[in-house]
């Protein structure tokens, strides 16, 4: 059943890969989505299998074949579904189908469709690779491939060369943290010998204190990795770049799933995690620093789908935050519902792209709640959600990274609220930009804004109820024994004592006061007021529209130029790599090498030519060789 | 038997010296000479003193198989000059001379 | 030798003067030659003792050369008896006389 939901994506991607041109689009399409859809019925049984169940296993785990075997060198290609890989699972299969049906809707006129398509199966392939694994090295592998899919899809308009570039920077930053991640991989297997996360685990958890300086190095390898894949500082740029994808593309890998990747690296790890507080405080400011740079550059953005790709930076760095404190259950619940309510505002932010025609400037929009009516009130609970409207499934989830942060470091968690604040003003102030205040573009082209088809609706209202109601799965304990914590038990849960749970280390939840609890809670609920309020009156009331680039000026042009961290990355180090390789391309390689195989042709050229004037057709001088030679030989047969 | 007696007085070393004495004498009018008949002569000269060189070895060791070898190298040495002269006469009769350092067509 | 007294006599080769070789091909004819000559000598003298492998009866005389030539070497005799034939076939042929040189020899001598 395992290796079923698996290798489904993968089978849809062969087909796909080889007979698409042949097919209709329909077809194709429809046999795209038919295989996650199938990935996740199955996973939908396995979870039932796991905790509804009364025996209630460990896990489901299955081998497939022995992958390497050097000497003592053991790897298996093995799978297993527990706690953690099923709550991963779902999502991936989950929003990836509703995705799929989107995209048969939105790249309906490309000619691509059938090459979309596989990618996007072979991505879900890699991914479920991924979370699947039973050990460090499958991780590895599906780690690689999601790269290598996100390459291809960000790139998918393969003719414009921009395109291109922005998917081979988003492709290198990522093998610049594979090179941290290789490296803890291989510390953890010269300190533990295996792979496998149950030795592994184990291990850890039995030689705990004496191993804390090699724990925090494998910690820390293993962060580098996670930066990479997850776009934190230093390593976040590729992102926003990475928007020159089609919009699915966006939705789906760089919101919903891939950039989890790292976070859910993180947790696997956790009992690693716990025995260092110092990786562990590493982890929480590069994600304070990384979430707060993130919204303040989403602040001065003027491509909708910019904003967006700054806004998934930030909260992921509110999701290292989380870790970092060591809420490993918050950071998991604020993977489910970004992966919500972020699915739902790129593909309503695509919808919005198609019916304006592939317009993507905010300042060319403005008015398109009345054309666009479905768009727009999903639209509008994706940014409730984001920004925190109580009771919707990102305020509860917000609210625990903020809580834990709290109970931490009072000075972590009052930046992490300013980062709150700051998501609440960029993301209304592209909302209100986008569809209130009238209309910026032309007339010709505001009679052809459309809502979308219903393929593309659908997967909208789909996501927006769950962003309404995503929070239940682990409601904070306030509101009730019975039906809080779900998560966080799932987590937690060990069978009765029977086997280790993914939360090796028992999580402690923060013990504050209510009192206190609900000051927080106010102040996060005030900041979202405050948010919106100045926001309408700007955007709505007074019907300011962002200023055009040449206008920007003092510290909005340096929001606006990203910081010039890309600035500073070419000159630091694009430049001079290039540089060294335009040296190594003259010297070493066109007048080296291609010298030496020259010189060979050259070379022996010359010898010939002058060994052909022995050859000088006199008798005499042939005469004079063969006596030279009968006695060298004689002289060689004596001595 | 009384033939045998002279010879047998004489060092079979003698023989030897003087036999490589003259393929040497030989071998240098090949190479120093340049009228293509002194040429074929000294390579007569040449053959002539492996000749007697296995005459000699023969007698002293009572080994017939040397002066048969002499047989069959004087029979391969006149068919030698026979052709070789031959071909003597038809490059005289085409280019008046008898230089050999004139035939170098084949260089290269 | 009375063939190259013959070939001699053929080519009529008395107002000829022998062309000289320079002294370089004289010192390097005597080098090789020279070379080669100590060589030899001194394989004669590193060699061991010579073993006859077939002594016979008689050495000095015919009888004794002619038992062995026609009982061992019988095929070798027969064979150059054949390249006896192929060399005198040759050398007849290729000192054919052409109508046309040949009577440019004669013409000129006649004359001269």
């Amino acid at each position: 059943m395992l290796t079923l939901m698996i290798f489904l994506p993968l089978v849809g991607f062969v087909i796909n890969g080889t007979l698409g041109r042949f097919l209709p689009k329909a077809i194709s399409g429809w046999l795209g989505t038919a295989a996650v859809l199938g990935s996740f019925i199955i996973a939908l049984m396995s979870f039932m299998d796991l905790t509804g169940d009364t025996t209630m296993p460990e896990r489901i785990y299955t081998k497939l074949f022995t992958f390497l075997h050097v000497g003592n060198f053991h790897v298996d290609f093995a799978f297993q579904f527990d706690r953690l890989s099923a709550v991963m699972t779902l999502i991936i299969t989950g929003i990836g189908t509703l995705i799929h049906m989107y995209s048969i809707a939105y790249m309906h006129e490309d000619d691509g469709f059938y090459k979309f398509f596989a990618y996007l199966n072979l991505f879900i392939f890699n991914m479920l690779v991924l979370v699947l694994g039973s050990n460090y090295l499958m991780l590895f592998f599906g780690w690689e491939g999601v790269g290598l899919c996100s390459y291809l899809l960000i790139g998918f308009w393969y003719k414009n060369a921009s395109y291109g570039k922005a998917a081979r920077k988003a492709f290198i930053m990522n093998r610049i943290g594979d090179l941290g991640l290789l490296m803890g991989l291989f510390l953890i297997y010269d300190t533990y010998g295996t792979f496998e996360y149950q030795d592994v685990f184990r291990l850890v958890f039995v030689g705990s204190a004496e191993s804390n300086a090699v724990n925090t190095a494998i910690a820390l390898l293993l962060f580098i990795g996670a930066m990479g894949k997850s776009a934190q500082i230093p390593l976040y740029t590729w992102l926003p770049d990475a928007m020159a994808g089609p919009t699915p593309v966006s939705a789906l890998i760089h919101a919903a799933t891939m950039v989890t990747a790292g976070i859910y690296l993180v947790i696997r790890s956790e009992a690693i995690y716990a025995l260092s507080p110092i990786a562990r405080e590493v982890v929480m400011w590069i994600g304070l620093a990384t979430s707060i740079m993130a919204a303040l550059i989403g602040l001065k953005q003027n491509d909708i789908k910019k904003v967006l790709a700054y806004s998934t930076v930030s909260q992921l760095g509110l999701m290292f935050i989380a870790l970092g404190c060591g809420a490993y259950t918050a950071a998991l619940f604020h993977v489910i519902t970004h992966a919500f309510f972020k699915a739902l505002l790129f593909l309503g932010s695509g919808s919005v792209i198609h019916g304006m025609h592939h317009e993507q400037d905010i300042r060319h929009m403005g008015g398109l709640r009345k054309k666009m009516p479905l768009t727009y009130i999903t639209f509008l609970i994706g940014t409730l959600a984001i920004t925190g409207f109580p009771f919707l499934s990102g305020f509860f989830s917000k609210d625990e990274i903020l809580v834990s942060a709290f109970a931490h470091n009072k000075l972590v968690f009052a930046l992490a609220l300013i980062s709150a604040g700051i998501t609440g003003f960029y993301m209304f102030r592209m909302f209100f930009v986008t569809f209130h205040g009238t209309y910026r573009n032309s007339h010709h082209a505001y009679d052809k804004v459309h809502e979308s088809p219903l393929l593309m609706t659908l997967p909208l209202l789909v996501l927006a109820v769950l962003s309404v109601v995503g929070g239940a799965v682990n409601l904070p304990h306030y509101l009730g024994e019975g039906i809080s914590g779900i998560l966080h038990h799932t987590l937690s849960y060990d069978g009765g004592g029977k086997f280790s749970p993914i939360l090796m280390y028992p999580e402690h939840m923060p013990e504050i006061e209510h009192t206190t609890e609900w000051l927080l809670l106010a102040m996060a609920v005030s900041v979202f007021v405050i948010a919106f309020l100045y926001t309408r009156n700007k955007y709505v009331t007074q019907g300011a529209v962002p200023e055009s680039d040449e206008a920007q000026a003092g510290m909005g042009k340096v929001l606006a130029n990203k910081f010039y961290v890309d600035e500073a990355y070419d000159t630091a180090f694009v430049s001079p790599i290039e540089a060294a390789g335009d040296v190594v391309g003259t010297y070493v390689d066109d007048k080296g090498v291609k010298g030496l195989v020259d010189g060979f042709g050259s070379g022996s050229n010359f010898i010939s030519r002058l060994l052909s004037k022995i050859q000088n057709g006199n008798i005499e001088y042939y005469l004079v060789y063969m006596v030279i030679g009968v006695a060298l030989l004689l002289a060689f047969n004596l001595f | 038997m009384s033939i045998l007696n002279i010879f047998n007085q004489v060092e079979i070393s003698h023989y030897i010296y003087l036999s490589t004495v003259l393929f040497a004498i030989g071998l240098f009018g090949v190479l120093f000479r340049r009228n293509a008949i002194i040429l074929l002569m000294c390579i007569e000269l040449m053959l002539n003193a492996v000749n007697l060189l296995f005459t000699a070895f023969s007698s002293y060791m009572g080994d017939a198989d040397g002066q048969i070898f002499v047989f069959f190298i004087m029979v391969v040495a006149a068919a030698e000059a026979a052709v070789g002269l031959a071909i003597l006469v038809l490059v005289y009769r085409n280019t008046r001379k008898t230089d050999v350092s004139f035939l170098d067509q084949l260089k290269g | 030798m009375v063939l190259f007294l013959f070939v001699l006599m053929l080519l009529n080769l008395s107002k000829e003067t022998e062309p000289v070789k320079s002294n370089w091909w004289g010192i390097a004819a005597a080098i090789s030659a020279g070379s080669l000559l100590l060589i030899i000598t001194a394989a004669f003298q590193v060699s061991g003792e010579a073993v006859a492998k077939n002594p016979v009866e008689g050495i000095g005389l015919v009888k004794a050369l002619g038992k062995v030539l026609f009982t061992r070497f019988v095929v070798p005799f027969e064979l150059t008896g054949i390249l006896f034939l192929a060399a005198m076939v040759g050398a007849v042929l290729l000192g054919k006389r052409e109508k046309g040189t040949d009577a440019l020899i004669t013409k000129e001598e006649s004359k001269g």
